[in-house]
C-alpha cells in the first residue's frame, strides 16, 4: 500500500518532471557541459541527480531542442550542450505557458476559502 | 585501472553499442569533475573509499544504464482497461475448456486416478494460460502499435454521443468480451485455424458433408458478429444503429439455422483415441430442439431491442 509520504514523493516527482525540462532549457541559454549545468541548477535550488539529467539530455538533444559538442575544456574532454532554434521556441512556448500556469494557479488560491 | 575506469566499463556493458562509449565517456567525464570538486573542497585528494562511496552514491551501472534506455511498452495505456478485461475472461475460458476436458477424461477412464488428475489439471491450466497471455499480448502489441486510439477518436462528433437511457442501460463490457473470444476461438476452429482436437483425451466435433457448403457464410456472420462485438467493447452502450445491426445479423443466423434444422443428424461428438475411442451422434431432434430453443432466446431478444429501440426514441 502506497504510504502518505510515497504519494508525496510520487507527486512532488511529476511537477518537478515537467518543470526539470523547462528548466534545463532555460539554463542552456549559456552552454554548459554535463557537470556544470547540474551544478548551475543546483546552485540555483534545483537539485537534479545525474541519472535524471543526462538522460534528459539526450532526449531533448533527440528531441531535435539541443545540440552538443565534444570539447576540450581545462585540459579535459567535455560535452558541451547548446539550445537549438527549435529548443528556443520551445523554452518560450514553455516559459509563456508556464507563466500563464502559475497566474491561474495564484487566482486559483486567492479566490479559494 | 581507477575505481572511475572499472565504473563506468561497467556501464558500458550494460548499454546497447552505439550509445557505449558516448555515454562512458560523459560519465567518467562527469565523474573526474565530482572527484575535483569534492578534492578541492575536502583540499585533498579523494581516498579509495570515499571515491567507492561517490560510485555507491551514483547507483548500480546496471540501474544508471537503464535510465540511458527507452522503456517501451507492450501494451499502451489506452489499451491497457481492454487488454486486463480479456486476459482476465482468457483465463477463465481457459480454465473452463480445461476443466471440462479433464472431466471428459476421467468419464473416460476405468479407473480414474484423481490425485494424478488434479496436478496434472493445474498444470494443463497454467501451461495453456500461459499461451492464452502470450498471444493475447502480442495481439494487443500488434494493434497498439498499427493504431493509435488517440488518432482514431480524433474525428469523434459530439451528434454521436448515446441518449441517456435508464441507469443500467449499458453494454456490459464483459459479456462483450465473453461473445468475442468464444465466437474468434468458434470461427478459428470451425476452419481448422486451431487443432480441432484438443489435448491427449481429444474432444472432436465431427461434422456432416453438407457443412462445407455453408462454411463461408457460417464464417462471415459469426465474424459480422465479431465486428459488432468489438464496436460494444469500444462504445459500450446501445444506440439505434447498434439495435438494428443486432436484429439485421439474426437475418443470416436465422436463415443458416433453419437450412441445418432440415439435415439428418448433422453432427457426432467424437472423444478419446485410438482403441478407446468413442462417437456419438447427436439425433436429428435434438438438433431442432437446439435450434428451436435458440429461436425462442432471439425471438425473446428481438423483441426486448424492438422496446429498447423505441425507447431511444
Amino acid at each position: 500500500m502506497t504510504t502518505v509520504s510515497e504519494r508525496h514523493t510520487k507527486l512532488t516527482m511529476e511537477l518537478r518532471r515537467g518543470l526539470l525540462v523547462m528548466a534545463v532549457l532555460e539554463a542552456l541559454t549559456a552552454p554548459h557541459y554535463g557537470y556544470s549545468l547540474r551544478r548551475f541548477l543546483g546552485d540555483m535550488g534545483l537539485e537534479v541527480d545525474e541519472g535524471t539529467l543526462y538522460p534528459l539530455l539526450r532526449r531533448l538533444e533527440t528531441q531535435l531542442l539541443l545540440t552538443s559538442d565534444w570539447e576540450v575544456q581545462e585540459g579535459r574532454k567535455r560535452r558541451v550542450y547548446r539550445l537549438a532554434p527549435a529548443g528556443e521556441t520551445a523554452r518560450q512556448a514553455m516559459l509563456d505557458e508556464w507563466q500563464q500556469l502559475n497566474r491561474a494557479l495564484h487566482n486559483i488560491t486567492e479566490n479559494t476559502p | 585501472m581507477n575505481w572511475l575506469e572499472r565504473y563506468t566499463f561497467a556501464v558500458k556493458s550494460h548499454l546497447p553499442a552505439e550509445l557505449r562509449q558516448d555515454v562512458a565517456d560523459e560519465l567518467l567525464s562527469d565523474l573526474e569533475d565530482e572527484c575535483e570538486h569534492r578534492a578541492e573542497a575536502l583540499g585533498r585528494d579523494l581516498t579509495d573509499d570515499e571515491t567507492k562511496a561517490l560510485l555507491k552514491e551514483r547507483g548500480h551501472p546496471l540501474l544508471v544504464a537503464a535510465n540511458y534506455q527507452p522503456r517501451p511498452t507492450l501494451i499502451s495505456e489506452e489499451l491497457y482497461p481492454l487488454y486486463i478485461l480479456f486476459l482476465r475472461w482468457v483465463v477463465v475460458a481457459i480454465a473452463l475448456v480445461q476443466v471440462i476436458l479433464a472431466g471428459v477424461s476421467v468419464l473416460n477412464q476405468t479407473e480414474p486416478n484423481i490425485w494424478q488428475l488434479i496436478p496434472q489439471l493445474g498444470w494443463n491450466i497454467l501451461h495453456a494460460s500461459l499461451y492464452g497471455f502470450a498471444w493475447l499480448t502480442l495481439i494487443f502489441y500488434l494493434f497498439g502499435e498499427s493504431i493509435s486510439l488517440t488518432d482514431f477518436f480524433k474525428n469523434w462528433k459530439p451528434e454521436s454521443l448515446p441518449r441517456v437511457t435508464v441507469q443500467g442501460e449499458y453494454i456490459s463490457r464483459t459479456g462483450s468480451t465473453i461473445e468475442v473470444m468464444i465466437m474468434v476461438y468458434f470461427v478459428a476452429w470451425l476452419n481448422h485455424i486451431v487443432p480441432q482436437s484438443l489435448g491427449d483425451n481429444p474432444i472432436e466435433l465431427v461434422f456432416s458433408d453438407q457443412w462445407s457448403s455453408l462454411l463461408p457464410w457460417i464464417s462471415a456472420v459469426i465474424l459480422a458478429s465479431v465486428v459488432l462485438s468489438l464496436s460494444k467493447l469500444l462504445f459500450p452502450y446501445w444506440t439505434r444503429c447498434k439495435i438494428v445491426a443486432d436484429l439485421l445479423l439474426y437475418i443470416p443466423a436465422i436463415t443458416l439455422l433453419a437450412i441445418i434444422y432440415q439435415w439428418e443428424n448433422p453432427l457426432a461428438v467424437h472423444i478419446g483415441t485410438g482403441e478407446h475411442a468413442k462417437q456419438w451422434d447427436f439425433s436429428t431432434g435434438v438438433i431442432r430442439l437446439i435450434i428451436i430453443g435458440y429461436f425462442l432466446v432471439a425471438a425473446v431478444d428481438a423483441f426486448n431491442k424492438v422496446k429498447k429501440f423505441k425507447a431511444l426514441g
